[in-house]
């Protein structure tokens, strides 16, 4: 999901990556330590899909 | 002239010598976007009114500052401008925030029209051809929302800083086009000819204490928690000093954002109880490395040469710098040494009340550069 999110708002640009990373660093996301052996609480799925609305992305499991 | 930037400066001391001053330096310059940086010594309402009457069709931007950088120098009690002409600028669009201390939907409304101004999203603008700058009110506490926001909408690059008033911490001002705000924040989208870049350089080195942030009030800039133990315990206790000691440690050992081996500085102001006010906010559950300072002029000496190396021949620099380096600058009388640097590139910039540079960070130099 938060691979999703960044890749949809670096929009195939490579360089942006890490400015999107670092932008998530600020908002309290640290995308590199989520990794799939990472347990999805309900606080950082809500978190990312919140930074996902800010961003207007639509993750693709996305609800609402 | 030929040139693509023209920086001319001014030590007068009424605001009608200082305009003419600085419009004799600008002759024959054909400008498409004027930006300048005014001490606060230098009468807000005036020196903007003035500056756009003497430059009336030029779209123009500014603030007042804590000090002031020109080409090869850094001044006090001054004015400083820089002029871009159509080699740099092929469009550029100005907007201005105001009333940012109750934020609401400003930056959305601005980036909107930016969008219909350039006639394409600003999430779709290409981030190689157009940049933006971002000044705010650096007493308004509102440059990670507004940055934040920002980031949110668009990737192309703002880059900027808060407003200073002369450590006074009274009253900040931005200038747009002959008005002067207070509260406020501007904001302009360059569609650039010239290929540009960011330097962004911060003289520290990191240690192995960590500060894991465990209690914030973020909206207050304060940390009450580091490591689970009262902020001010424990940045004595990773300092290795005693209490009483530590805020004189926090100048030299801010902390810092660790990201692909680089830092973003977050400093310590002020100790209030047990707690500690930055000068920017930090989240809790942020991990951060305690700092040690390295060489300002050093340092930025070797950001610019390898910026240099990697990017070509730089034709103008805009520098914010934080009145934190600028008063260790001054402390160590490295003021000159730190201005020329820029001696051999048209340059200006300011002492900033902060840095603005994908968020909000403190003790750096966040630089424009074009090619």
């Amino acid at each position: 999901m938060i691979n999703e999110l960044i890749e949809k708002k670096a929009q195939g640009n490579s360089f942006q990556v890490s400015n999107i990373k670092l932008k998530l660093i600020f908002k309290g996301i640290i995308p590199d330590k989520i990794t799939d052996e990472t347990e999805d609480t309900e606080e950082l799925i809500s978190k990312i899909y919140e930074v996902a609305d800010n961003f207007n992305i639509k993750l693709s499991n996305h609800k609402n | 002239m030929t040139m693509k930037a023209c920086t001319a400066y001014s030590t007068k001391t009424t605001v009608r010598e200082i305009v003419a001053d600085i419009k004799k330096q600008m002759a024959g310059f054909d400008a498409r976007f004027i930006q300048f940086y005014a001490s606060s010594v230098v009468d807000p309402e005036k020196i903007s009114l003035e500056m756009k009457k003497a430059f009336p069709a030029v779209p123009m931007i500014g603030c007042s500052t804590a000090g002031e950088i020109v080409t090869g120098r850094m001044l006090d009690q001054s004015v400083v401008v820089m002029a871009f002409s159509d080699e740099i600028v092929e469009n550029c669009k100005i907007e201005i925030l105001t009333g940012i201390s109750q934020l609401q939907e400003q930056v959305d409304d601005a980036l909107g029209s930016f969008g219909r101004y350039y006639q394409q999203p600003m999430a779709e603008l290409n981030t190689n051809e157009y940049v933006g700058l971002v000044l705010i009110d650096g007493l308004s506490v509102q440059e990670e929302r507004i940055n934040e926001r920002i980031g949110d909408l668009t990737n192309i690059t703002f880059i900027g800083g808060s407003a200073g008033d002369d450590l006074a911490f009274q009253k900040t001002y931005i200038y747009v086009n002959g008005q002067t705000y207070t509260d406020a924040a501007v904001l302009v989208v360059i569609k650039s000819k010239a290929r540009f870049d960011v330097i962004k350089t911060q003289s520290f080195c990191g240690t192995d204490k960590i500060a894991r942030i465990t209690k914030a009030d973020e909206k207050y800039r304060k940390i009450l928690e580091i490591n689970n133990r009262p902020a001010l315990q424990e940045y004595a206790a990773l300092l290795g000093k005693n209490v009483e000691e530590t805020p004189n440690a926090f100048f030299s050992h801010p902390l810092g954002l660790e990201f692909e081996k680089d830092f973003y500085v977050r400093s310590p102001q002020k100790v209030e109880g047990d707690g500690i006010v930055f000068y920017c906010a930090i989240k809790e559950g942020m991990e951060l490395s305690l700092l040690q300072s390295t060489d300002i002029v050093t340092d930025t000496r070797q950001a610019i040469e390898t910026k240099v190396k990697e990017f070509g021949e730089i034709s103008a620099i805009v520098n914010f710098n934080c009145i934190l380096r600028t008063v260790e600058l001054k402390q160590k009388q490295q003021t000159q040494a730190y201005g020329e640097l820029f001696k051999d590139t048209p340059t200006i910039g300011f002492s900033t009340y902060g840095e603005s540079y994908i968020g909000h960070i403190n003790q750096t130099a966040t630089m424009l550069v074009f090619n």
